[in-house]
C-alpha cells in the first residue's frame, strides 16, 4: 500500500518510513503541514499517517481540509499528545484512529492494515480468492494450501489488485501503490512483476486489459460478504 | 476568631468603645449630680434668704405692736419635734433670743456677728443658716435648713439616673458589640472562605464586600495569588510539554530499534543502529537542556553570586570551546571583542552564550561565518552572536524564545529550548535579547543587552 506520512520530526520520520517499507509498504514522507496538503491531494494514497504538531500548517488543519475536499482514505494520526479530548477532536474531524508516542511498528502496521481493510469494506483480515489464500498480517500466500513465495513488491502489487477487485488499475496506480518517490523506478517494473506474479500464482488470476492496466476478476461466492458491508 | 498570633482587632475596639461609653455615661452623669446639686443649692439659699427676710419683718411687726416678749416659742406647724427642716431665730442685740421655732435649738446658728450665710451643726447634722440683721440693726433672724433635705432632690436624680444608667449602659455595650460584629463579619467570612480553600484554588478574594480598609491587604495578597497561579500553570505546562516532547525521540527509538530487528541487510541494520544513537543522545540533550532550565526557574532571585565578569574572556573562552564542533561542519568562526564587563555569573552567561553559538553554527552551511562579539556602548554592555545562516524569518522572531519551538523542525537536532534558556539567563541578568537580521539582511544576529549598570 501506499503511506503519506506527514511528521516533522526527522528521525523519527525516517524510522517509520523505513519500518512500513520493510512490511512492503510504499511510504511517501512530508515534514510540514502544507508539503502534506499538497502530497495528499495529488498522489493517490492508501493511507496517510498523520503528526498534529506539524510546522506551517497543523495536523488538524490539515486533516480538516483533505476531509472537505472529499479526501476518504483512512487517516492515522499519530501524536504526543495523549488527552482524552484531543483523540475525540481528532476522531471527529475525521481520522479513523490515534496512535500515542511512542508506539509500536508493529502495531502501527496492523492498523494501517485494519484501516486499509475496512477502507476496501471488508472485515476479515484474510483475503480469499479461489483457491488463492492472503493473509496480510502475516504477508503469507498460499494457493491451493501451498506456500507461495513472492517478494515485498509482489506481494504489495497482488493486495492492491485484490483489495480492488472488479476494478482495473492503471500501471502508474500500480505503481505507485509499491514504489515512493525516492525510488527509481524502470517504466516496465509493474510488467516485471506481473509476470512473476503470473508465474507463481497462475496465469489466469491477473487479467490484462489492454491499453489500461490489469485487473482481478471478482469471483462470485468465494467470498462470504462481509456483515454490514 | 483570628489564631494565637497577632492582637485581635475586634477585640480591642470592643474594649477601647466600651471603655470611652463608660467613661462618657459616668463623667457625663456626674457632671449632671453636681449641676443638680449647684443649681438646688442656689435656688434652697435664695429662699431661705427669702424667708429669712420675710420672717425678720413679721418678728420687727411683732415687736413693734407687742412690745417685747422675750424668751417666746413660736409655734409653728411643727406638731412632731424636729420633724421640720427649717428653724429659725430671732435675737435681740443684747444676745437675746425673741422669737424661735419649737425644736431650734437654744443657742443661736451662728455667731451672732456673722452675717450672710454659713454652716452649722443642728441635731448633729449639717444645716445651712442665713443671718440678717434688721434695718435698725436692733434684731438679728438667723434661719436654718437641713442640708438633708436640700440635698434630696439630687440625690433622687442621682439615683434615677443610676437606675436608667445600669440599663442603658449594657445594652449601649451589647449595640456596641453587635456594631463591631457586623462591620468585622464580612472580612471574617472573607477570613475563612479562604482558609477553607483547597490548594488548589487560588482565583482572587472576592473583595466587592470587603471594607475599603482592608483593601491595601486584599489587593496585595490577590497580586501574590496571581503570581502563584502564574507560577504553577507554567510549571504545569512545561512538565507536560517535557513530557510529551519526549515522547517523540522515545518513538524514534522504538521504531528503529524494530527496524534494526526487521533489518534484512547490513545496510539497514547499520543505518538503523546510527539513527538509534542520535535518537537517544537527542533525548539526552533533551533531558539535559529540561535540567538546566527547571534549575534556572528554581534560581528565581536575581544577582546571587554575582560579580564582575569580563565579556572579552567568555567570549575567548566560548570561541575555543566551541572551535572543533564548528571545524567539523565547515563553520568559520570569529571574534570581535572590545572591553566590556557586566555583573553577573560567569557560568550562566556561559551557558547563554554557549546555546547562541551552538544554534548559529547549527544553522548555518558550510563555508558560513559565525561571529562572536562584546562591547560597552553608552556605559551599556552589549554581547552578539551573528551568522550568515539561513536567518530567521521575522514571523517566527516572536516565537523562537519560547519553550519546545523549533525554527525549522526539518533539522534532525534542537530541543526547542535553548533560546528558552537564553531568554531566562538573561533575565535573571536583566538583560534584553533581541534577534536581528545579520549585516546586509543576511543571516541572524542575536543581540544581549545589560541594562544593568555593571
Amino acid at each position: 500500500m501506499r503511506v503519506l506520512l506527514v511528521e516533522d520530526d526527522a528521525l523519527l520520520g525516517k524510522a517509520v518510513q523505513a519500518g512500513l517499507q520493510q512490511q512492503g509498504h510504499a511510504v511517501d514522507w512530508v515534514r510540514d503541514g502544507i508539503a502534506g496538503e499538497t502530497a495528499v491531494l495529488s498522489g493517490d494514497y492508501g493511507a496517510v499517517l498523520l503528526d498534529l504538531g506539524l510546522p506551517r500548517q497543523g495536523g488538524m488543519q490539515l486533516l480538516e481540509k483533505i476531509r472537505r475536499a472529499g479526501f476518504v482514505q483512512p487517516v492515522i494520526i499519530i501524536t504526543s499528545r495523549d488527552e482524552i479530548p484531543d483523540r475525540v477532536l481528532g476522531l471527529d474531524k475525521g481520522a479513523d484512529d490515534f496512535l500515542i508516542k511512542p508506539f509500536d511498528l508493529e502495531e502501527l502496521a496492523a492498523r494501517l492494515r485494519a484501516a486499509a481493510r475496512r477502507a476496501a469494506g471488508r472485515a476479515q483480515a484474510v483475503i480469499e480468492h479461489g483457491q488463492l489464500r492472503v493473509d496480510p498480517a502475516a504477508r503469507s500466500v498460499t494457493l491451493a494450501g501451498r506456500d507461495a513465495a513472492l517478494t515485498a513488491r509482489e506481494f504489495a502489487l497482488l493486495l492492491q489488485l485484490l483489495e480492488h477487485r472488479g476494478r482495473v488499475l492503471s500501471r502508474t496506480q500500480l505503481q505507485e501503490s509499491v514504489y515512493n518517490w525516492s525510488n527509481d523506478v524502470e517504466s516496465n517494473t509493474v510488467e516485471v512483476h506481473v509476470h512473476h506474479l503470473r508465474r507463481k500464482l497462475g496465469r489466469e488470476l491477473i487479467r490484462t486489459v489492454h491499453g489500461h492496466g490489469y485487473m482481478i476478476d471478482n469471483l462470485p461466492r468465494t467470498e462470504a460478504p462481509a456483515p454490514g458491508a | 476568631m483570628p489564631d494565637k498570633a497577632g492582637w485581635s482587632l475586634r477585640g480591642r475596639l470592643l474594649a477601647l468603645l466600651a471603655g470611652v461609653l463608660c467613661l462618657v455615661t459616668v463623667s457625663g452623669a456626674g457632671f449632671m449630680y453636681y449641676e443638680a446639686d449647684q443649681s438646688g443649692q442656689q435656688l434652697h439659699d435664695e429662699s431661705l434668704k427669702q424667708t429669712g427676710e420675710l420672717l425678720l419683718q413679721l418678728a420687727q411687726h411683732e415687736l413693734e405692736e407687742h412690745g417685747p416678749a422675750l424668751g417666746v416659742t413660736l409655734l409653728t406647724r411643727e406638731t412632731v419635734p424636729g420633724d421640720f427642716h427649717m428653724h429659725y431665730q430671732v435675737w435681740t442685740e443684747d444676745q437675746r433670743a425673741a422669737y424661735r421655732t419649737a425644736s431650734a435649738p437654744e443657742q443661736p446658728f451662728m455667731p451672732l456677728t456673722a452675717e450672710g450665710f454659713g454652716w452649722s451643726i443642728v441635731h448633729g447634722e449639717s444645716w445651712r443658716s442665713y443671718s440678717v440683721w434688721s434695718a435698725d440693726h436692733s434684731l438679728q433672724l438667723q434661719i436654718a435648713e437641713s442640708q438633708q433635705y436640700r440635698r434630696q432632690l439630687p440625690s433622687t436624680i442621682l439615683w434615677r439616673l443610676a437606675l436608667a444608667l445600669a440599663v442603658l449602659l449594657p445594652l449601649g455595650g451589647l449595640l456596641t458589640w453587635l456594631i463591631i460584629r457586623h462591620s468585622f463579619a464580612t472580612v471574617q467570612a472573607a477570613a475563612q472562605a479562604v482558609a477553607a480553600r483547597p490548594p488548589s484554588d487560588l482565583s482572587p478574594i472576592a473583595a466587592r464586600e470587603l471594607p475599603g480598609e482592608v483593601m491595601p491587604l486584599v489587593t496585595a495578597l490577590d497580586r501574590l495569588l496571581a503570581m502563584v497561579r502564574e507560577l504553577l500553570a507554567n510549571e504545569r505546562r512545561f512538565t507536560s510539554d517535557a513530557a510529551h516532547e519526549l515522547r517523540t525521540p522515545l518513538a524514534a527509538i522504538r521504531v528503529n530499534a524494530q527496524v534494526m530487528q526487521n533489518a534484512r541487510t547490513q545496510h539497514e541494520l547499520h543505518d538503523a543502529a546510527r539513527d538509534l544513537m542520535t535518537s537517544v543522545d537527542r533525548g539526552g540533550r533533551l533531558i539535559e537542556q529540561l535540567l538546566a532550565l527547571a534549575r534556572l526557574d528554581a534560581s528565581g532571585e536575581h544577582g546571587k553570586g554575582f560579580a564582575a565578569v569580563e565579556l572579552p574572556a567568555l567570549l575567548h573562552a566560548q570561541l575555543q570551546e566551541q572551535q572543533l564542533f564548528a571545524e567539523r561542519r565547515g563553520v568559520r568562526l570569529l571574534a570581535d571583542a572590545q572591553p566590556a564587563r557586566v555583573h553577573g555569573q560567569r557560568d550562566l552567561l556561559a551557558v547563554l552564550l554557549r546555546n547562541l553559538v551552538d544554534n548559529a553554527i547549527r544553522y548555518s552551511a558550510h563555508g558560513d561565518e559565525v561571529t562572536l562579539s562584546c562591547r560597552e556602548l553608552d556605559g551599556q554592555a552589549e554581547l552578539a552572536v551573528t551568522d550568515t545562516g539561513p536567518g530567521i524569518d521575522p514571523a517566527d522572531r516572536a516565537r523562537i524564545f519560547e519553550r519546545f519551538f523549533r525554527v525549522d523542525a526539518n533539522k534532525d537536532y534542537g530541543s526547542g529550548l535553548g533560546l528558552s534558556i537564553v531568554a531566562r539567563i538573561a533575565e535573571l541578568h536583566g538583560a534584553q535579547v533581541e534577534v536581528q537580521a545579520g549585516p546586509g539582511g543576511r543571516g541572524a544576529r542575536f543581540v544581549v543587552r545589560f541594562t544593568r549598570a555593571p
